[in-house]
């Protein structure tokens, strides 16, 4: 049964879901708590653009999107400030021009774009192991910046007015959590591809929350959850031969339809 | 510098603008705070109260004029403000107890953790607003009233000198109102207190002295003498604002 194990395909998938999970369960938090949902979208499909100059210019494009995506966060915190356009105006431009320049680089690549679908849609039983240590580092990253900075990502997204009256510079942190987005988006490319990243970034923390009402315990209730769920999602998807980011989606989808129905009418929490 | 003259002022603002594009928020406002002062801002919504107390910690810079918080700017002054924002800015759904909401007040910078003495403190700010036994509740079981002391709380857990309260009594009962007033009463004899309000009749009976602010000063001083300013800035709308419950502002002569 449980032979599939022995790939070494399989193994980094497996791999691949947990350092995913830890992640989504610790920036999706924030995500969720501080509302930034569209906002992580536009930077995750704006990482497309990292994806196509990595192309253009033959390296690994996940090493690529990692600048381009936290640029694309930073420009999100500063600019839409500075110029005088609604943060959802801002989102929509780097949303579409983001995607827009990945496309170009491609088009400018002699020959045909391997693997572009996975960028696209993700692909967790490709993942290389290269790419599997550049997960892990940025894992640690988002880690140490989440212990370092727990005060102030705490109080930013709790009251942000209140913060400023503390001292804390909130636009600075606010930019430094929109990093954060951008590294974790790099973390889920691979696995479920820019299109699909946002589900993750989102329900693993959504179906937490109704649980717990601890931030550091919604966080590791997250981490979990993803973990279970994405396995789930991996196995569905290699036994039924279907795409396996979509899998991984639609099973995490799928749990937050049950637990919240459930606990309204069985439970009436 | 200025010695003795300066170092009794709280706050002092000379000749101080604010404005958004071209629309002056707050024009040509001159107003000093006092060790100990109890000063009621009132004046209709949009009239730059809450700006004014933006400005005064720093969070809004004004386009002339001077300001001046503890003889230094703004910004160098926060640590010795104690603020309640207007409750509507919050989270009430964050996953937060009242503990840490309080906890939060004795921020102290960057990788600075919390220490024996910001938990003494935070029990103190609870037990001052009667919000101990709540402790380890989370905010969003909590009741307006409730939610707003806690948020007194936090900014008392500041251990501030000056403290400004944002449309404190707005969303706290009515026979809460008194109680709060008292806890005022008391904790102004450690700091100065300044408090924004739309309604009038509420503050007059407690507080010490009124500034009336329309995005102009329109007086400024004891309560029998600045009261005559509100119609002004309330520009003889004033009975508009009594109508339901009327209330005497001005002590029989």
């Amino acid at each position: 049964m449980l032979d599939f194990i022995q790939y070494q395909f399989m193994q980094n998938a497996l791999i691949s879901a947990i350092l995913v999970s830890v992640a989504c369960g610790l920036v999706g938090t924030y995500v969720v708590l501080k509302k930034i949902v569209s906002i992580s979208g536009g930077i995750s499909h704006a990482a497309f653009g990292g994806i196509g100059l990595g192309y253009f210019l033959g390296i690994n494009p996940v090493i690529t999107a990692i600048p381009f995506s936290i640029l694309s966060a930073v420009f999100m915190g500063e600019i839409s400030k500075k110029v005088d356009i609604s943060e959802d105006t801002a989102i929509g431009i780097l949303w579409s021009v983001g995607m827009a320049i990945g496309i170009i680089f491609i088009n400018l690549t002699p020959g045909y774009a391997p693997d572009l679908f996975s960028y696209l849609f993700g692909s967790i039983l490709t993942v290389p192991s290269s790419d599997l240590l550049i997960m892990l580092v940025l894992d640690i990253i988002i880690l140490l910046m989440v212990i370092l900075f727990r005060r102030e990502f705490a109080a930013i997204s709790f009251d942000e007015e209140f913060a400023e009256a503390l001292g804390i510079r909130a636009n600075l942190f606010y930019i430094l959590l929109l990093a954060m987005v951008a590294l974790s988006v790099v973390v889920l490319i691979k696995v479920v591809g820019v299109i699909l990243i946002i589900a993750l970034l989102t329900i693993p923390s959504a179906i937490a929350r109704q649980f717990t009402y601890n931030l550091p315990k919604l966080m590791l209730l997250s981490i979990f959850l993803g973990m279970i769920l994405t396995m789930s999602g991996l196995m569905l998807s290699y036994i039924y031969d279907i795409s396996s980011g979509a899998t991984i989606v639609l099973v995490l989808g799928m749990a937050f339809a049950v637990v919240s129905i459930a606990r309204k009418y069985l439970f009436n929490l | 510098m200025y010695g003795d003259l300066m170092s009794s002022n709280v706050v002092s603002i000379k000749n101080m603008s604010y404005k958004i594009r071209d629309n002056y928020i707050l024009e040509d406002i001159t107003l000093s705070i006092k060790n100990n002062d109890f000063l009621a801002i009132i004046g209709p919504n949009g009239g730059g109260k809450s700006t004014l107390l933006k400005i005064i910690m720093g969070l809004l810079k004004p386009d002339a004029g001077s300001v001046s918080v503890f003889n230094t700017v703004p910004e160098e002054a926060r640590g010795k403000i104690g603020y309640l924002p207007q409750i509507t800015h919050l989270e009430s759904d964050f996953p937060i107890n009242v503990f840490d909401t309080v906890m939060m007040g004795r921020y102290n910078g960057i990788f600075k953790d919390y220490a024996d003495k910001d938990e003494k403190y935070v029990m103190e700010s609870l037990e001052a607003v009667k919000m101990a036994d709540f402790k380890d509740k989370q905010i969003g079981n909590l009741s307006g009233g409730e939610m707003q002391r806690v948020l007194i709380a936090r900014a008392l857990s500041r251990r501030p000198k000056l403290l400004l309260l944002d449309e404190p009594t707005a969303s706290i009962d009515p026979e809460m109102q008194g109680l709060f007033y008292e806890l005022l009463k008391k904790i102004r004899k450690e700091m100065a207190v300044v408090l924004v309000s739309h309604d009038v009749g509420v503050v007059s009976s407690y507080v010490e002295s009124i500034a009336c602010l329309n995005g102009r000063l329109f007086s400024h001083g004891p309560v029998e003498t600045a009261a005559k300013g509100i119609k002004e800035a309330y520009n003889f709308k004033l009975d508009l604002l009594t109508h339901e419950t009327p209330r005497r502002i001005l002590k029989e002569h």
